[in-house]
């Protein structure tokens, strides 16, 4: 029988079609590579989903912290609920967000430490002199670190040397609220760089309520936003 | 693991479903050559190496670099798959056609070549890079050549844009003038066994300069220009083309980080064109995206709430039940089994199986969560086993008091790594509780299959393509039926009329005539047990159709303590030929085939492999295999074999080599996924120096779980 590659491709659909497979292994199959990327393909072409309209009204009806957070490069935004929320023996209160795909970002008084489920996550991070800083409204200066997880299961190591600066006193516009708060901003000098990173500390609360924190070389720089504490 | 009830409830409320992160990010590459390599990768020549249009160049590929190049021009194709083995050593296996080239009986002639480079000195401010090559150093040696040659790059030289890389070289035989039929030089002979490498004939006979300049002008284009000294005379006196001209000119564009491809005006008289694929396998198409994790649950402080630390719970005959019917369906939310798990007042031990991640490291980490979820909280001390079908890989001890303090600490999989411990597991857990219902488990599978058959000389590709099922039963532990049934729809690797003309008992060069059989077949049908023979020591024994070739029995032992890198084994099988039709028959031709092997990781993920034994013709002999291995699964090794048959009764290639390439699936699409595919390309099968295809040889079952691949993946602990 001759082979045709309109043949072939044909076949290849009908039985890819109509094929299945069951049981409690994950089968090492050609098959089963052909659905993974049939599936890749189907999400990269879905394109970003918008964020739905928010407004004051339904965010005072909630319990629940949100979080809205943009990846800058990419301009994806999602919203986050808290998901976990605990100190440990470091200063500063360690809260995990958590988006509807279970993407974590984790910030320790403001201040990106982790992220989960994003690709080349921030596996850790020393915050130790932001989070002093913050917390006094005042600056300061320290070495920082992110770890960062590359393609072949290890980290890069990043190590910062930081300067935290107060740029002064600003109103904040958020979904129809406005907070009075203090911009504080770092400049972390690193192997790839010079990064910046701003703050927004509510001037009532003390709470930590904007960020733009560079998360590494290859997620760029993260957003977020405390839509309601 | 999902959202829990009470943010469902939080998202409810907002009155929008929660918009997700994971699903569309993509890494913002920023412009650093750690993280956005392709300004800092050379260009490629028509030989597929890092070089100018048809002449080599000093400059190495980033380490770890694999990449893919076709090129055309006057008649000639040569695709060339090119490996940056170490930062030094390049290396090369090219298949070329030179169209109405006719020798040795061929119309159009076809060949394979290896080649290698050695980058002898690194580019320095002011010295040039220098590296020394052998070209086609073991094929048939229409292509053997050797160079000695300087690289050394200018940025922005004369306030021009960009870097200009000049290049200047000595070459001897197909690099010089007279080329291969240099009567200096050993001479080369179409049609001869080939496959030995020629050390005889290198860095001998006339030696000609060749040199270039390219000027790379922005991140997208780059023009060339070179002098080659290439005589091309065999192709000249064929007629294949004309030449008329030493200078060759060209102009490249930068498509995709990943490929470049190149336009040329050749010696005087040819167009050609050039695509460049390169990729490297430490930088992930679509990065790793795994899940966050489910909360690690802190205790109470034991002052604060000593009731709750009190370890009654543990006098209950029904608590290990209880616990156990708590932790498997949690297990299960990430894909992990439970096999068997064993728990006291103050210490806990899970036997799990990794059925999601690459790594076993992440289920490590995850089983460890779902015990501090559901474990009292006297269970000061965690085992965890990782398990490969019946098969405990090794046993990871993490104190529950290190996992609370340490998780957002910096450094956190550093700092818990250095508390931890991972030492050999039992075979058996003693005083263990499984699963109800645990076996037998059954897993089915039916879709497409491709088989492919390389280098036919009439057609270099072939294929069979059709329908398979597949089935795995597991009645009990470390005991499996497996099987698979195809049945060919189309193809043509039967069509093809090179039947073997081996001398040799024709155990592998039957392929033609076994794709000619029927067209529904047993691909393999057989059973097998394997268990621990000790902590150290693992065993296998299978029966029936165990490849498509050959069915009978096969034992197998390995010793491989888990912090060893060092491993033995030790495999013994007597195997019948299968009938053409694949069915339940047999052929007359029986051997005893069985090997001893050396199994070692070395530094910087590079595995050796020594096998020394009987292979399926009752030729005795060796097989070295080296293999880089990257964290992430991907898999790049070659492989020879000498056994006491003469390379005149081997055939074409004189003896058995080839190229594994093991390509982790996650790579593709960075969701979690222990699939791979694996290909194992050789020039030419032959029928010497052939091993048995067994399945569920030991070592790579065992090696995922053991110390050097958990460490090596420890920063996914935390995942």
């Amino acid at each position: 029988m001759k082979m045709t590659l309109p043949r072939l491709i044909s076949i290849a659909l009908i039985t890819a079609l109509t094929a299945c497979s069951s049981g409690t292994e994950s089968e090492n199959t050609q098959l089963e590579s052909l659905r993974d990327l049939r599936d890749t393909i189907k999400a990269s072409r879905a394109g970003p989903k918008p964020l739905p309209p928010i407004s004051r009204d339904k965010l005072n009806q909630l319990q629940n912290p949100i979080l809205k957070v943009t990846i800058e490069g990419t301009g994806v935004e999602g919203l986050l609920l808290q998901h976990v929320k605990r100190t440990d023996a470091s200063a500063g209160q360690i809260v995990v967000w958590r988006s509807g795909d279970n993407a974590d970002v984790i910030l320790r008084s403001g201040v990106l430490i982790g992220t989960r489920g994003l690709g080349n996550d921030v596996a850790s991070g020393n915050a130790a002199m932001a989070v002093r800083a913050l917390r006094n409204r005042q600056g300061g200066s320290g070495q920082r670190s992110l770890d960062v997880r590359n393609d072949s299961n290890g980290l890069l190591r990043i190590s910062m040397r930081c300067t935290m600066r107060v740029i002064g006193n600003e109103t904040l516009s958020i979904v129809q609220k406005n907070f009075a708060t203090k911009h504080m901003q770092e400049q972390c000098d690193t192997d790839f760089g010079t990064v910046t990173n701003d703050y927004w500390v509510d001037s009532r609360s003390g709470v930590v309520i904007k960020t733009n924190q560079w998360a590494g070389p290859y997620l760029g720089k993260i957003g977020t936003t405390v839509l309601n504490n | 693991m999902a959202l829990s009830p009470k943010l469902k409830k939080a998202s409810t409320q907002l009155g929008l479903p929660l918009c997700g992160l994971m699903a569309l990010c993509q890494p913002a590459w920023a412009q650093n050559a750690e993280v956005s390599p392709h300004t800092s990768q050379p260009s490629q020549n028509f030989y597929g190496l890092p070089g100018l249009i048809d002449t080599p160049s000093a400059e190495a590929l980033p380490d770890g670099q694999l990449t893919i190049t076709s090129s055309y021009f006057g008649g000639t194709t040569r695709s060339t798959l090119t490996f940056q083995a170490t930062p030094r050593i390049t290396a090369s296996f090219r298949y070329a056609g030179i169209k109405d080239l006719n020798i040795g009986g061929f119309v159009d002639y076809r060949d394979r070549s290896f080649d290698l480079r050695y980058l002898a000195l690194k580019e320095k401010r002011y010295t040039p890079a220098v590296a020394f090559g052998l070209q086609d150093f073991a094929g048939t040696g229409i292509y053997s050549g050797e160079y000695i040659v300087a690289t050394k790059t200018f940025t922005q030289p004369l306030s021009l844009p960009g870097k200009i890389k000049v290049t200047a070289g000595v070459g001897w035989g197909r690099l010089a003038k007279g080329g291969i039929s240099d009567p200096t030089r050993p001479t080369f002979v179409a049609g001869s066994t080939g496959g030995e490498p020629a050390y005889d004939a290198w860095f001998r006979g006339t030696a000609s300069p060749f040199g270039g300049i390219e000027w790379q002008i922005n991140d997208r284009f780059g023009v060339k220009a070179e002098y080659s000294a290439d005589s091309y005379d065999r192709e000249t006196r064929e007629g294949v083309f004309d030449r008329k001209s030493s200078v060759n000119f060209g102009a490249e564009y930068q498509y995709s980080e990943r490929l470049r491809l190149g336009a040329y005006y050749l010696y005087g008289s040819e167009f050609g064109i050039n695509a460049q694929f390169q990729l490297n396998p430490k930088r992930a198409i679509t990065p790793s995206r795994v899940s966050g994790p489910r909360p690690l649950l802190v205790r109470p402080a034991r002052r604060v709430n000593p009731q709750a630390w009190s370890t009654d719970w543990a006098n209950s005959a029904t608590a290990p039940t209880q616990l156990r019917d708590l932790i498997q369906p949690k297990l299960a939310e990430d894909g992990i089994v439970l096999d068997s798990m064993k728990v006291t007042a103050n210490s806990a031990e899970l036997r799990i199986t990794n059925t999601r991640f690459s790594s076993e490291t992440v289920a490590i980490g995850r089983s460890a969560r779902v015990m501090a979820e559901i474990l009292p909280p006297s269970v000061e001390t965690f085992k965890i086993t990782p398990m490969n079908n019946g098969l405990a890989l090794s046993t990871v001890t993490i104190r529950r008091s290190d996992l609370e303090a340490l998780e957002f600490q910096p450094q956190a999989a550093d700092a818990l790594l250095a508390v931890s411990n991972i030492s050999g597991a039992a075979p058996n857990l003693v005083g263990e509780i499984r699963p109800e219902g645990q076996f037998p488990q059954l897993s089915f599978s039916l879709g497409p299959y491709i088989q492919p058959s390389y280098f036919d000389p009439d057609r270099p590709v072939r294929a069979d393509a059709g329908i398979e099922a597949q089935f795995n039963y597991r009645f009990g532990q470390g005991w499996n039926v497996a099987g698979s049934l195809r049945h060919r729809l189309t193809g043509n690797i039967g069509t093809s009329n090179r039947l073997s003309n081996s001398v040799l008992p024709r155990v592998r060069t039957n392929a033609i005539l076994y794709a000619r059989g029927s067209s529904t077949y047993i691909q393999d049908l057989y059973v097998s047990k394997q268990w621990k023979a000790g902590t150290n020591t693992y065993a296998r024994l299978s029966a029936g159709y165990l490849e498509q070739m050959f069915g009978g029995v096969s034992g197998e032992l390995l010793w491989k303590p888990t912090n060893s890198r060092l491993a033995l084994g030790v495999e013994g099988n007597y195997v019948k030929q299968r009938s053409f039709d694949r069915d339940l028959d047999f052929q007359s031709y029986s051997v005893a085939t069985g090997h001893v092997s050396a199994y070692y990781e070395m530094n910087n993920g590079y595995l050796a492999q020594l096998d020394v034994g009987r292979y399926l013709a009752g030729d005795y002999g060796a097989t070295m295999t080296l293999t880089r291995e990257f964290a992430n699964g991907w898999k790049v090794g070659g492989f020879f074999t000498l056994t006491d048959v003469s390379a005149a009764d081997f055939g074409e290639g004189s003896f058995d080599k080839g190229i594994q390439l093991t390509v982790p699936v996650k790579w593709f699409i960075g969701s979690s996924s222990k699939r791979t595919n694996s290909t194992t390309i050789r020039p030419i099968q032959r029928d010497g120096g052939a091993r048995l295809n067994v399945q569920g040889r030991l070592y790579e079952q065992v090696r995922s779980g053991h110390k050097s691949d958990i460490v090596s993946d420890w920063s996914r602990i935390w995942e």
